[in-house]
Formats: structure tokens, C-alpha cells, sequence
């Protein structure tokens, strides 16, 4: 099974997404800001695994002293994708999966004008999405396009307009 | 001084955007102003003022833009997947801000269910707030006895949860686990069709690790097992084999005639899929699961299922055992029945039903009915089937009984109707399903040929309120009504006598509760007849302009058999106050 893990910053500002194929990773695709964020850290897991903590009893010691330790999570292991969420929810960033059927519509959303934020909470609500509900999903996303876009061009008319009036006032004020 | 050090430079144009830099906008204006003869002689700064103020519009023209595709993407994905917080992060940042702030909320928002755990082996997540092994085995000892308890999970030879995981992914050999005798030959419904059923809509641990290797279907009643402490029948009985983690399932006649066969195996196949069974759960989960359900049968705030109430035993533990297998099967059984578009509609119908069980006073010290309970169902399916989605399971077993039940039981039924002499009524008991009986009955108050002009919009609305079973509302639409309400009871009064004819020639098939829900309109007629002369005259212009609002309800897209929509609510207020 494919999934699209999706990752935000603090700000939630989308950096790009981890793409694991049946749990283990598949490839990388970051944003701009992604990849100044993240490369280096992607290229180290690939080399050394994902960095994770663990807790454990120490059975020898008399007390019972909890150990810290860290270890490093392969990315061809079944536990990357908790893994990759741990590191991930350990700097404050945010992760949402998504099935590879929800492509489509998460491609959709990410035409409209959305804030970071906005596009952050439709982002974790699309991966809540059942199956029933994706056709009403993408009818939705595509009808508010649509409108988005009759606007956009609206926009851009009035905007021309406009543009032709101030240069028409100016030519009459200096030439 | 000026002139001088301007000189070098009198025949160079535009000296001025050698220092304005100009923004995009700035440079649109010059690329226009180029075009046009004189455009050339407007300065550097005066083009830049004036793509400011351009840029100044069109983020105001864009703001309102955004503002727009917002809100109605807020309002058309609201209606879609019921996510407040999408229409919150939609229509009002402050809510968005607030909620993301907070991590805990954000963990809160992505639930656990949206990680993939099946691609991950066994699930990571625990039962929080259980003490450690030790401390749980001694405190169930106590509580069941010891023998009770090394039967249910020894203490030894245990760690076969390689087994599990093994025969959790063998769906192939489903067909040859599960066996099903016994339908055909008594009943005439397919093994096969049962088979289906528990296959396609119980979790896959279930049944590919033969914790239910057998069902077998009895033409008699089946005598309740010991330890209940009841002489009533059972409708389905479960036991695992001496010494052996498979389990063997028996239906008894009674279980065919109630109309719930469906429900009545899911129990059963709960009792195989719960702490005893080594192939479905490893031994600390086992443990984790018998802990945890025996705290809630001893809580204040347990649903009070009333057949594990009803559980009586003179040993005491062996009561308490008792009581804390069968809460289990209750509540899996609970669980496993509600059907739902998503899990928020799921659980929410959860609490409902959980909450229906207790009474005023036993509900009054809980905080949240049935939410621990949830909770144990949750972790369950987790670590049982990841993939399972109880919900979309109870959809896909109800349209799956039903297809069976129709062909199966459909010639049958139509031979018990021949002397039925209205078609329409025919078509009407037809339905092998007493929810789409009286949906249809409603569907049919629209066409019945009793009286046609006589069946007004308050009978359509009574007959809404006996599907229902709005007492009150039911009294409240019949107030104003008499002459016209009058057809609608006669024909309430013909099903009731027809479903209780074919009642008596078909006991097998037709539940008990249908006669008794037919009878319930005609105590209802007798109560409210006499109030009907106390109408004012107000008050039946009150109701006349209520009738117009149930057209314009019956216009709308409106489903009416599932919840009362808000305006329905006002419109049933509204109604309560004459």
C-alpha cells in the first residue's frame, strides 16, 4: 500500500512528502523551503536510519533506572513511518498521512488560494476521508476551482482596466 | 551649481529610473506606457505610485476572492466530512490558530486510525493506565479464582504470536476455516451465505485463525449453558475445544425467528475472538483485554447490557467471569451493528446506545457513558485487523443479510400473502426487513387508495412520527386532524390485522415486535380521539401553517427517516406548545 506522508513545519508550511510504499520508504519530494529545511536530514536517514529515542528499564541495576538512548530506524524497516512520525512530531512539525487515492484531490487543493494553516487543515481532514465520501470531496474542491477561477479572470480584467486608466492619466499629466 | 552637474546628463531620458527602481507592477505600467505615444515622458516615481495603489487594489480585490473560496469550501467540505475543525480553519482563523498551536490538539485532530498499522507488523500502542502483568494476573486471580483464569489465558506455552500474525494474513484459506452446516438443510438459506457474511465483515483474525472453525444450525432450541444461572433457551451458544485455541459456534431455532440471526453471530464469533484465543492475540494484549473488561463490568459507568445483568451464579467468580465474557460479546456485538458513513457518526451512535441502557439515576455520577468502553473497542480492532472499520462492516453485512433473507425467504413469503387481498399491502409485506417495511409504509401513505383526498400532510407527518416512535408527536399530529387522520388509522389498522394474520402463519420468519409496534398506533388512536374536540380555532391555523412548513421539508432534499432535521424539531415545538 502507498502512502503520501505529508510534512509541515512548525508554521505549517508544507515542505514536501515522504513517499513509503507497504510501510518502508520510497522517495522524498520536497518544496523549496523543504529542501533548505529537511535535505540533510532525508540524506542522513538514507545513509544511517531515522534517529529515534527509546526508554527501557535497566533489569541489572538495583533501582531499576529508566535508560535514554537513541536509535537509528533504517528506511527499509516496517518501523520507518513511526519512526519518521516521532522525529518528526520530537521538532514540532506536523505529518499527515495519506492514502495514494486521496492524490488527486490533495493535487486539487493545492490550486486554491488556502493559507498555510487553512491548507494544513484540509490536508489532515482529506486524510480522514473515506472512500464514500472522496466523490463529494473532489466535486467540492472542483466546484470551488471553478469559482476561483472565474474570479481570478475577473481579477485580472478589472486589473487591466485599471491599468490602462493610470496610464492614460499619467500621459496626461506628464507628455 | 545644479545646472552644471546636470549637464553631462540633459539629453539622457527618464534620468529619473537610473534611481526608482520599479517593482513588477511598476515595470507592467512602463511596458503600457511605452506603447502609447508621450507614455515615455512619465517619470520612474510617479509609475511606481501608481503600481502601488494597482497592487494595493488587487490585494484587496484578491482578500475578498480568498474570503469567498473559503467560505464555501468551509461550507461545502463541512457537509461532506463533518469536520468542525476544517470549518473552523475555514471561516475563522483564530479557531485554526488556537487548535494548531497546540500539539496535543494536533495528535487529538490525526487520531490514531490514520496510520497504516497494518504495513507496520504488530501495532505499537497499548492499553494506557493498566498496571504491569504481574499486578494484573494476581488481581484477576483474585477476582475469578485461579483455575478460572490459567483455562482463559495459562500462564505457560503461550507466545504464539508468530502463529497470529501467520494466520492473520491468510485470507486464501478463509473458506476452508470456516465451515457452516446446517441453513440449507433447516432453513433453505445458503451456508455459503453465512459464510460470506462472517468472511467479508468480521475482522480477518477472526475467522483465518479458526478462532471460529465451525458454525453449525439447529432446527431445535438450544439449552442455555451452565454458569448463566437462567432457565431460558439460548439463541446461539460458543465453545473452544478441550485444550485447543479453535472455537465451534451453535445457532439454535430461535436465533432464525427474532430477526437479528446477523447480530446473534456476531456475538458468538466475539466470545472466539476474545482473551482466550492464542491465534488472535498475543499473551500480554490477552491479559490487557481480560483487565480491562473486567474493570468495566465492575464500574459505576458500564453499560448496563441487561442480559449480562441478568447473569446470576451462586459462585460468585464464576458469576463475575461470566459477566465480564458476556459484556465483552455486548459490547463488540454494540459495536459491530451500528452502521455509519464515518467513524464520528459511529462512535457518536455508540454513545447514544450505550448511554439508552442506563437510567437517569445510574447515569447521573458518569462523566462520559461508554467512553471507555470505546476506547477498549478501539485498541481492539487495532491490534486485532488494523484495517477493520466496524462501521462500513455493518453497512456491508446489512445489505448482505438482506439479499439473502429476500432470496431465501421471498417465495415463502409471498405464499403466506395470497390471502392478502390489497397488492399494494402485498408489495408492502413483502419487505423481509422490518425497517424497510415501515419505511415503506410511509413511502406508501403517499399512494394508498383508502381515500386519496383524505390523506393529508398531518397523516404523512403522523406516519413519520410512528416510524419514529415519537409518542408525543404522534399525538400532537393527530390533534388537529380527525376527519381527514381517519383513513390513515383504518389502514394502520389493516396492516396491523394483516401482519398479525401472517404473523400467526409465519412465526419462523416475522419478528414479534412488528404486531406489537401496529398495536402501539391503536392504543395511540384510542388515547388521542378524545382530545380532538378540544381544537381551537387558532390552534388549527397554527397547524395549517405547520402543514405548509412539512411540504416545504418534503420538497427539500431531506432524508426524514434517519434524524430529525432542525426544522422538523422547531416545527415538532412549535406543535407541543398548542
Amino acid at each position: 500500500m502507498i502512502y503520501i506522508h505529508l510534512l509541515f513545519h512548525t508554521t505549517c508550511e508544507y515542505l514536501g512528502e515522504i513517499i513509503t510504499r507497504n510501510g518502508v520508504f520510497d522517495h522524498a519530494a520536497l518544496s523549496s523551503h523543504g529542501t533548505e529545511v529537511l535535505e540533510g536530514a532525508v540524506d542522513d536517514w538514507r545513509t544511517s536510519g531515522v534517529p529515534v529515542r527509546f526508554e527501557s528499564i535497566d533489569v541489572e541495576a538495583s533501582d531499576g533506572d529508566i535508560l535514554f538512548g537513541v536509535e537509528r530506524v533504517p528506511v527499509h524497516d516496517v518501523r520507518f513511518v513511526t519512526a519518521l512520525q516521532q522525529w518528526m512530531f520530537d521538532r514540532g512539525y506536523h505529518i499527515v498521512p495519506l492514502k495514494e487515492e486521496h492524490r488527486e484531490l490533495w493535487d486539487t487543493i493545492s490550486l486554491l488560494p488556502l493559507g498555510l494553516r487553512e491548507r494544513f487543515a484540509v490536508a489532515a481532514a482529506l486524510s480522514k476521508t473515506t472512500r464514500p465520501q472522496m466523490d463529494r470531496w473532489m466535486d467540492a474542491l472542483e466546484a470551488t476551482l471553478r469559482v476561483y477561477r472565474e474570479s481570478e479572470r475577473h481579477i485580472e480584467e478589472q486589473l487591466e482596466k485599471k491599468q490602462s486608466a493610470a496610464v492614460k492619466r499619467l500621459i496626461k499629466q506628464y507628455a | 551649481m545644479r545646472e552644471t552637474l546636470n549637464t553631462p546628463f540633459e539629453s539622457a531620458p527618464r534620468e529619473e529610473t537610473l534611481h526608482v527602481p520599479l517593482s513588477a507592477e511598476g515595470l507592467r505600467l512602463r511596458k503600457e506606457a511605452d506603447a502609447v505615444p508621450g507614455g515615455d515622458k512619465i517619470p520612474a516615481d510617479a509609475l511606481e505610485r501608481e503600481a502601488k495603489e494597482l497592487q494595493r487594489f488587487a490585494s484587496e480585490l484578491r482578500s475578498a476572492e480568498r474570503r469567498k473560496v473559503l467560505k464555501r469550501l468551509g461550507k461545502m467540505l463541512g457537509s461532506v466530512a463533518g469536520f468542525s475543525l476544517v470549518v473552523g480553519a475555514l471561516q475563522g482563523r483564530e479557531q485554526i490558530d488556537t487548535a494548531m498551536s497546540d500539539v496535543e490538539a494536533y495528535r487529538l485532530l490525526m487520531g490514531t486510525e490514520t496510520i497504516d498499522r497494518a504495513t507496520l507488523g504488530k501495532p505499537t500502542d497499548h492499553l494506557e493506565g493498566l498496571p504491569s502483568p504481574d499486578v494484573m494476573r494476581e488481581e484477576l486471580t483474585e477476582a475469578f479464582g485461579r483455575e478460572r483464569l490459567n483455562d482463559a489465558i495459562p500462564v505457560e506455552g503461550l507466545d504464539r504470536i508468530g502463529v497470529a500474525r501467520k494466520l492473520r494474513t491468510a485470507r486464501e484459506s478463509i473458506s476452508e476455516a470456516l465451515d457452516v452446516t446446517g441453513l440449507q438443510e433447516h432453513f433453505g438459506i445458503p451456508n455459503e451465505a453465512l459464510q460470506d457474511v462472517v468472511t467479508e465483515t468480521t475482522p480477518v483474525a477472526w475467522h483465518s485463525s479458526l478462532a471460529v472453525k465451525d458454525i453449525k444450525v439447529r432446527d431445535h432450541d438450544l439449552p442455555m449453558p451452565k454458569g448463566y444461572g437462567s432457565q431460558k433457551t439460548a439463541r446461539g451458544t460458543f465453545s473452544f475445544g478441550t485444550g485447543s485455541h479453535t472455537g465451534h459456534m451453535e445457532l439454535g431455532l430461535n436465533a432464525m425467528n427474532s430477526g437479528e440471526l446477523s447480530d446473534i453471530v456476531i456475538h458468538e464469533l466475539t466470545h472466539g475472538g476474545d482473551w482466550r484465543s492464542a491465534n488472535v492475540m498475543a499473551p500480554e494484549d490477552r491479559l490487557a483485554l481480560l483487565y480491562a473488561v473486567h474493570g468495566r463490568t465492575r464500574s459505576v459507568g458500564r453499560i448496563r447490557f441487561p442480559y449480562v445483568e441478568s447473569i446470576q451464579n451462586p459462585d460468585q467468580k464464576e458469576e463475575v467471569y461470566k459477566k465480564t465474557e458476556e459484556y465483552f460479546a455486548e459490547l463488540l456485538e454494540m459495536a459491530l451493528t451500528i452502521p455509519a458513513e464515518h467513524r464520528e457518526e459511529w462512535s457518536e451512535k455508540f454513545f447514544q446506545q450505550a448511554a439508552e441502557t442506563m437510567t437517569d439515576a445510574e447515569a447521573k455520577p458518569v462523566a462520559s457513558i461508554g467512553e471507555e468502553d470505546l476506547r477498549i473497542v478501539e485498541w481492539y480492532f487495532r491490534t486485532i485487523d488494523p484495517d477493520f472499520r466496524p462501521w462500513e462492516a455493518a453497512k456491508q453485512r446489512n445489505a448482505m443479510t438482506r439479499e439473502v433473507m429476500v432470496q431465501a425467504l421471498g417465495p415463502r413469503i409471498r405464499a403466506s400473502l395470497e390471502h392478502v387481498p390489497s397488492p399494494t399491502m402485498r408489495m408492502l409485506l413483502m419487505r423481509a426487513f422490518e425497517g424497510e417495511r415501515k419505511s415503506d409504509m410511509m413511502r406508501l401513505l403517499d399512494t394508498y387508495d383508502v381515500n386519496a383526498s383524505a390523506l393529508s400532510d398531518e397523516s404523512r407527518a403522523y406516519a413519520l412520527a410512528f416510524d419514529e416512535h415519537w409518542v408525543h408527536e404522534m399525538h400532537v399530529f393527530s390533534k388537529g386532524v380527525p376527519d381527514r387522520l381517519q383513513p390513515a388509522f383504518e389502514w394502520y389498522r389493516e396492516a396491523r390485522d394483516t401482519l398479525d394474520a401472517i404473523g400467526k402463519n409465519c412465526d419462523s420468519f416475522w419478528p414479534v415486535t412488528d404486531s406489537k409496534a401496529i398495536a402501539d398506533i391503536q392504543k395511540s388512536v384510542d388515547r388521542i380521539q378524545p382530545t380532538l374536540k378540544d381544537l381551537s380555532k387558532e390552534d388549527t391555523q397554527e397547524l395549517d401553517k405547520i402543514a405548509r412548513d412539512w411540504d416545504r421539508l418534503k420538497r427539500g432534499d431531506i432524508d426524514m427517516t434517519r434524524e430529525p432535521p432542525k426544522q422538523l424539531v422547531s416545527m415538532l415545538e412549535r406543535l407541543s406548545a398548542l
